[in-house]
């Protein structure tokens, strides 16, 4: 009896060092930073490993439009920037839970975007010390270390290499968050930079155009996209609260229309496709109030 | 008890070695695929082995050159990816093997991505790391 027990001990010791010993699986690492393809030489002398399951399945993978792009189309309609309408960057030292901190994350890393878009480079630089402070609170620090913010003083003056910096860094946050099992966590940070993003637009609607409303109207497909990748992690009390409250936000996007498809097409042209086609949204005045009003009162109760 | 304990944790540490090693693979060979285009904050990569599938939906603006980057371990041989309109309709395929494709759309729609890595009738199934990046500029 001892003796059985000895020997299915040995054996659980001895699958565990075997498992152990087997070397890394088939994603490798390259030496080349510059070459499109995959580095072929390294990984095909790598050892790989054998997969751990045989069922095959269905990835799926949810995104959104980050604040920097949302910015950037807002900029080009000419709409003007007021540092008065971003968070105030004392957001960062509130104390809370860490979805109050991812919250936060969010608000001032769209703050960030704009202030980086529009060139407001002392601004930018503020808010990304913001950003660095509510990154440590969440256990991602490294990723907004001492050389990044160097390096974002050093290019000041260069946008483009400031909203490179600070996209490539929003990137890792994202990234960092769901190494460490914290997807619900980045969830809450996209979805708040989207309601920071469109609080923003909508400060300077007046005398708007057309198409900077038709813009406004667009941002339902965004919300959609938003709506998916939070409720995927619903299982979080933060998610679950930060999905009951933009439903006022959902049902005021309710009111936007579009016109009738036309065909989606896609043409090669100088190595892209060009893909023409599909809806045109619109949303009349009370609709874009009623957008106005439900991300003015979100936003604001999430800054509270 | 502590050996099953000791089995259970080599699993676990082997779930987070695989993850931290897509990230890096994603580092080194996905993101410089992007070149100038501006990266995307979401990060979506995987494991995955030959017969898997995967997708990303995404609303794309009008008017705004985009960058789709599928990258994935040579293991799993010829990744086949296409993009679709909202309503699934394929609007282009990588039917020469590319691992980017550069678009532009007319007016703000949805826009699925989809991958399928390759079947492999052999005995011994391998696992490599499929990455989606998404680049925009103007």
């Amino acid at each position: 009896m001892i003796i059985h027990k000895q020997i299915r001990q040995t054996l659980t010791f001895a699958i565990a060092l075997a498992t152990l010993s087997v070397v890394s699986i088939g994603c490798g690492e390259s030496d080349s930073t510059n070459n499109h393809d995959v580095e072929n030489s390294d990984l095909a002398t790598s050892k790989t490993e054998a997969a751990k399951r045989t069922k095959t399945l269905k990835k799926i993978f949810r995104a959104a439009p980050s604040p920097m792009e949302t910015a950037r189309i807002i900029q080009k309609e000419g709409v003007s920037f007021n540092p008065e309408n971003l968070c105030g960057v004392e957001l960062a030292s509130k104390d809370g839970l860490s979805s109050d901190h991812a919250i936060s994350l969010g608000l001032l890393g769209a703050d960030l975007s704009y202030a980086s878009i529009y060139r407001k480079n002392s601004v930018a630089l503020s808010y990304l010390e913001a950003v660095k402070t509510l990154s440590q609170e969440l256990g991602v620090g490294s990723v907004l270390n001492n050389e990044l913010i160097g390096r974002a003083e050093t290019n000041r003056a260069n946008r483009d290499s400031v909203v490179m910096l600070v996209s490539s860094a929003f990137y890792d946050l994202n990234e960092k968050l769901k190494s460490v099992g914290h997807e619900d966590l980045s969830g809450l940070v996209v979805a708040s930079g989207w309601i920071e993003g469109l609080y923003l637009a909508t400060r300077e609607l007046e005398g708007s155009s057309d198409n900077y409303k038709k813009l406004i109207a667009e941002q339902k497909l965004i919300l959609v996209d938003v709506m998916s990748l939070i409720e995927s992690y619903k299982e979080s009390p933060a998610i679950e609260d930060m999905i009951n409250q933009l439903q006022p936000v959902v049902t005021a996007f309710e009111g936007v229309t579009y016109g009738e498809s036309a065909e989606i097409t896609a043409k090669k042209k100088d190595g892209a496709i060009y893909i023409g086609g599909g809806k045109e949204y619109f949303a009349d005045e009370n609709t874009i109030q009623a957008i106005t009003t439900a991300i003015t009162t979100l936003r604001n109760n999430l800054v509270k | 008890m502590k050996y099953t304990i000791l089995l259970l944790a080599s699993f676990a540490f082997f779930t987070v070695e695989a993850s931290s090693q897509c990230r890096g693979f994603t580092k080194r060979n996905c993101v410089p695929i992007l070149e100038d285009y501006l990266q995307n904050d979401n990060y979506n990569a995987a494991i995955l082995i030959p017969g898997d599938e995967a997708e990303l939906d995404m609303a794309f603006y009008g008017g705004v050159s985009y960058r789709i980057v599928v990258c994935s371990h040579s293991i799993l041989g010829e990744v086949e990816f296409s993009l679709n309109d909202y309503n699934g309709n394929a609007l282009w395929t990588n039917t020469d093997g590319e691992k980017h494709l550069d678009i532009q759309v007319a007016t703000t729609q949805q826009l699925s991505v989809k991958i399928k890595v390759p079947s492999n009738e052999s005995s011994l199934i391998h696992e490599g790391c499929v990455s989606i990046m998404l680049g925009s500029k103007e």
